[in-house]
């Protein structure tokens, strides 16, 4: 044949065309090939497996041959990838034990760095890390857990109210974490403004929701009660079952309502009898109605509140400054002396300062821009 | 000590958790309890005898700590305090609760002490007269909620301690007591 000119061409793409087809057809031949047997070697595999299903011999014994072929069967089936046909009852598939004690081992050192807890997801990761190839499936890794508990090996798996799994070293007990979690709520920062899940997180040297799990279950036990707010969410030490409904004012002595009263309302600085301060409490007052009296500090918005004497404010005036700790309220910011920020060339004492001879004494800088006046009682 | 109107606030009415409905049940149920007191204090001290949800209410929060009751807070203690036979809701849609800090029985009780104390066994008085006439000044009955007033003289109606009547003019009922 002549392999020349524009036929030629043509004729020897044909025959590129046609060689491509034979050899496919000869490679879908081996493969249909393959395929039956594939089939001939499932119907087998399913045949056998029925076999194992059907259950153990009633000839006493020939049982523990069988019983041996039977495993025999089983790695076989398992090492050819067909599922272990036996339920979750038995000791499991020599797989997932093998998985599982390697587990044991390796969540080791994970666990310490967790602070003893460790969510699921978190293994799974970094179990699959590790391994590099052949991952294993969430459901291999929540079998292999399960199969802890049927050993002796320190860690088991855990399941919380919330839907929250995760692996706990044995020894890491639930009343260790409830004594140390109570022994923080009462820290005199935690009496004041609670205990967050990051706060502990970072105590107890454990991940936030690991350590959001621990005061969730802590408050389901009754040690401490949860404070919803704008703030965020906190808990407090509970004490509530240390208060009597019939007399509402009786706080006990050393329990954890005395506790809290003291660290929560007590004072920031010592309660003086400086004259000074009374007059600058007083100063601080603004009558609006004849019960009411609102306080204007620098520590933030006015509070109204109904008080009688002086102590009273004073003692109210305590309670607000402990949630402003930035801007503690101390006897030395209380300033007694000439206004600083006051030119005096240009505003010169009014006839009440005049007549008083000295300056009005003002602990907030007044704000000349509200346009709302003091209510008309 | 912290006061709200005349009455004492408690040392627990500065704990913000006091503030939040408590899911655990045994700690809901006492602060429910510590809540249906001060609810009765507080209105027993102010003489007030509806509470409406839908208002701001001084006891339901304290600007001290910045802490609110919810709007599910609130109607939990109210409705704790209906099932006790304190408080009823006036409404279906528990928007107004009238609340009972003297059971009606008690009111029944003072009004008879009042009358036997002021010798008008067997005179007539209009009912306005009775929670807001001279002879109430000073008792408990002054100033007190109509509603109620009329419960507890229809209570005693009942029993036969007295007869109300419709007055001569369109407005007020009378009442002809006959201990």
């Amino acid at each position: 044949m002549r392999l020349a000119g524009d036929s030629g061409i043509l004729r020897k793409e044909q025959e590129m065309w046609e060689s491509t087809d034979k050899s496919l057809q000869e490679a879908f031949q081996d493969l249909n090939a393959l395929m039956s047997k594939a089939k001939e070697m499932v119907m087998l595999a399913e045949k056998m497996r029925q076999k194992l299903l059907s259950g153990p011999t009633t000839q006493p014994g020939a049982n523990d041959e069988e019983m041996g072929s039977k495993q025999e069967m089983q790695d076989w089936m398992l090492s050819v990838g067909i599922a272990s046909p036996v339920t979750k009852e038995s000791a499991g598939a020599l797989y997932h034990q093998q998985l599982s004690r390697l587990l044991a081992d390796f969540v080791k050192i994970p666990l310490e760095k967790a602070g003893g807890m460790i969510n699921l997801i978190d293994i799974y990761c970094l179990f699959n890390r590790a391994r590099g190839t052949e991952l294993i499936s969430p459901e291999d890794l929540l079998q292999a857990c399960s199969i802890w508990e049927k050993f002796d090996v320190p860690v088991m798996l855990r399941k919380f109210n919330s839907g929250v799994m995760v692996i706990q070293n044995k020894s890491h007990t639930d009343e260790e974490v409830f004594a140390r979690i109570k022994s923080l709520a009462l820290k005199p920062d935690a009496l004041k403004t609670g205990l967050s899940a990051s706060d502990a997180a970072m105590t107890l040297g454990i991940a936030p929701a690991m350590a959001k799990e621990h005061l969730l279950t802590a408050e389901s036990k009754g040690f401490l009660c949860r404070d919803v707010s704008a703030d965020g969410f906190q808990f407090y030490i509970n004490f509530f079952h240390e208060i009597d409904p019939s007399d509402l004012y009786f706080v006990k002595d050393y329990g954890i309502y005395d506790t809290w009263v003291k660290a929560a309302l007590a004072s920031c600085w010592e309660l003086s009898t400086d004259s000074r301060l009374w007059n600058c409490t007083a100063n601080l007052v603004l009558i609006v109605g004849p019960q009411k009296k609102r306080f204007h500090s620098h520590l933030g918005p006015p509070i109204e509140c109904d008080v009688t004497g002086t102590e009273e404010i004073v003692a109210v005036l305590l309670v607000y400054s402990r949630f402003y700790k930035t801007h503690p309220y101390s006897l030395e910011q209380v300033t007694v002396g000439p206004r600083p920020d006051l030119d005096r060339e240009e505003n010169h004492l009014d006839r009440e300062e005049k007549a008083t001879g000295r300056e009005r004494r003002f602990c907030a800088s007044l704000d000349r821009t509200s346009t709302i006046g003091r209510p008309v009682p | 000590m912290q006061k709200l109107g005349d009455l004492k606030l408690p040392n627990f009415f500065n704990y913000p958790p006091y503030f939040t409905l408590q899911p655990v049940r045994d700690t809901r149920e006492k602060q429910v309890q510590l809540w249906k007191e001060l609810i009765l204090d507080y209105c027993r001290t102010q003489k007030i005898f509806v509470i409406g949800l839908e208002e701001e209410f001084p006891l339901f929060s304290n600007p001290v700590i910045e802490r609110t009751l919810s709007h599910e807070a609130k109607e939990a203690f109210l409705s704790a305090l209906v099932a006790e036979g304190r408080a009823e809701w006036m409404d279906k849609g528990h928007k107004k609760c009238l609340i009972l800090w003297h059971r009606i029985q008690d009111w029944a009780d003072l009004i008879l002490r009042f009358v036997r104390e002021n010798g008008l066994e067997d005179s007539v008085m209009t009912v306005e007269e009775i929670r807001s006439g001279t002879e109430s000044r000073g008792t408990e009955l002054h100033g007190m909620d109509r509603t109620v007033l009329m419960r507890a003289l229809k209570q005693l109606e009942h029993k036969g301690k007295l007869a109300i009547f419709k007055g001569t003019s369109a407005d007020d009922e009378g009442v002809k007591f006959s201990l």
